[in-house]
């Protein structure tokens, strides 16, 4: 990701840093996706689905965003991502209950049609 | 018995490899530690998952994205067995093979709830076409009751009209004690009670009416002119009242439908002084009553 900085710097200078890549930096694209992601979930409306799920995506993310003031940037980045998988998973929950109930919501539809249906034929007979 | 016979030619090579994995796994017991919980765990559900066409089918790309955690999990530990990222990536891993599961199963209820659209709205058309069948049978009583309403009304008009135009045939003129058609004399001889033959052929008009309105009943009088006794003359008039009356009921109309009464000379309707006043005042009168009268109490009036 920030490799592209690196380029040109002489592979001897690069193979101490490529190990240290991730504490060098604050990961602020990892915490704004874990942002967007808890957003995308509130708005799926996934907090009922999943209230674990988004609680500790936001705990998460608020710790990354302290342990980057702190300058501790691998720890950060590694909150970040566990918030951003957090609110993927609470989106995704809560998306698939929604599927599965829309699923149910029409059996149940059609199975009140075909009592009409039997109904109605028994009248017209 | 033989169990043991065919066995024992084979066990031997085998039991040889068991031993030898053995003391290889005793070997590299000490050098090989055993993965985290975290990571085995992860690995177990990622097999799960990736094994189950289901996910693997529905959500290829989180799975691939939970392996790429895993290989990284799995990489990490390879190099350091004490590198607290390995839980780190485990968990990753666990996480997105949970989002998989859940993509999948959403993306499955989606073609399911597809299919089931289908289903409903075939089946929504098939219940509105009985309901518009039904409608149609319902109309199509609607529209038949109407048009025999409609036809009795009309019947009944017609009935109406038809009696108007009997009664105008029978040449009825409108009384307050109902119609009254009279009858001239020409009906009987000169003196006597029998009808002429010619003279039936205008009663039967009155014998046509009286059977299509059964509720209607009549009245027959006799009147004479003053020629004659007084007597005779009562007497004649009731007599060919009673010819009258004789002839509707041989024509199968119910007697007690009709009441007789002769007059005599008592009621003229012209002068007795000139010939065409007395041919006026010799007749028979029938009354038809209003229809709910009773011929015999209305006689005596």
């Amino acid at each position: 990701m920030n490799r592209t900085r690196f380029r040109g710097v002489p592979l001897v200078l690069l193979t101490p840093l490529a190990f240290a890549c991730a504490t060098v930096t604050p990961p602020t694209d990892t915490i704004n996706a874990a942002d967007r992601a808890i957003v995308e979930a509130t708005q799926a409306d996934a907090e009922p689905h999943a209230r674990l799920e988004m609680h500790l995506a936001r705990e998460h993310v608020e710790k990354a965003r302290v342990a980057v003031k702190e300058e501790r940037y691998a720890e950060a980045r590694e909150l970040a991502e566990k918030a951003l998988v957090e609110a993927e998973l609470a989106e995704a929950k809560a998306n698939s209950v929604r599927a599965q109930r829309n699923v149910r919501e029409i059996r149940d539809y059609i199975a009140t049609l075909q009592r009409e249906i039997e109904r109605e034929s028994g009248r017209s007979r | 018995m033989r169990g043991e016979g065919t066995v024992s030619p084979h066990s031997h090579p085998i039991r040889s490899i068991l031993a030898l994995a053995a003391a290889a796994a005793a070997l590299f017991a000490c050098a090989t530690p055993v993965p985290p919980e975290s990571l085995v765990s992860a690995e177990q559900a990622y097999g799960a998952a990736a094994g189950d066409p289901l996910v693997s089918e529905n959500a290829p790309v989180v799975l691939y994205e939970a392996k790429q955690d895993l290989d990284r999990a799995q990489a990490t530990w390879s190099a350091d067995r004490d590198d607290p990222r390995v839980d780190h990536y485990a968990y990753l891993a666990h996480k997105r093979v949970e989002i998989a599961r859940e993509l999948a199963t959403t993306r499955v209820s989606d073609d399911e709830a597809r299919e089931l659209s289908h289903e409903r709205d075939r089946t929504l058309i098939e219940a509105r076409s009985r309901q518009v069948d039904i409608a149609r049978v319902e109309a199509e009583q609607a529209r038949k009751r109407e048009e025999e309403a409609r036809a009795l009304a009309a019947s009944e008009t017609e009935r109406a009209a038809a009696l108007e135009k009997q009664l105008a045939d029978l040449e009825a003129k409108k009384t307050d004690r109902g119609m009254v058609i009279t009858l001239g004399d020409v009906l009987f001889d000169f003196n006597r009670a029998e009808l002429r033959g010619g003279a039936q052929q205008s009663l039967y008009r009155l014998v046509t009416f009286l059977r299509e309105n059964v509720d209607r009943e009549v009245l027959v009088e006799g009147h004479t002119d003053s020629v004659g006794s007084e007597t005779f003359n009562l007497d004649l008039s009731q007599r060919r009242a009673e010819a009258v009356r004789g002839f509707l009921v041989q024509n199968g109309i119910d007697s007690a439908r009709t009441a007789v009464r002769g007059f005599g000379e008592a009621r003229p309707v012209s002068t007795n002084a000139t010939d065409a006043g007395r041919q006026q005042n010799r007749r028979v009168e029938v009354v038809i009553l209003d229809p709910g009268k009773k011929a015999a109490q209305e006689i005596g009036r």
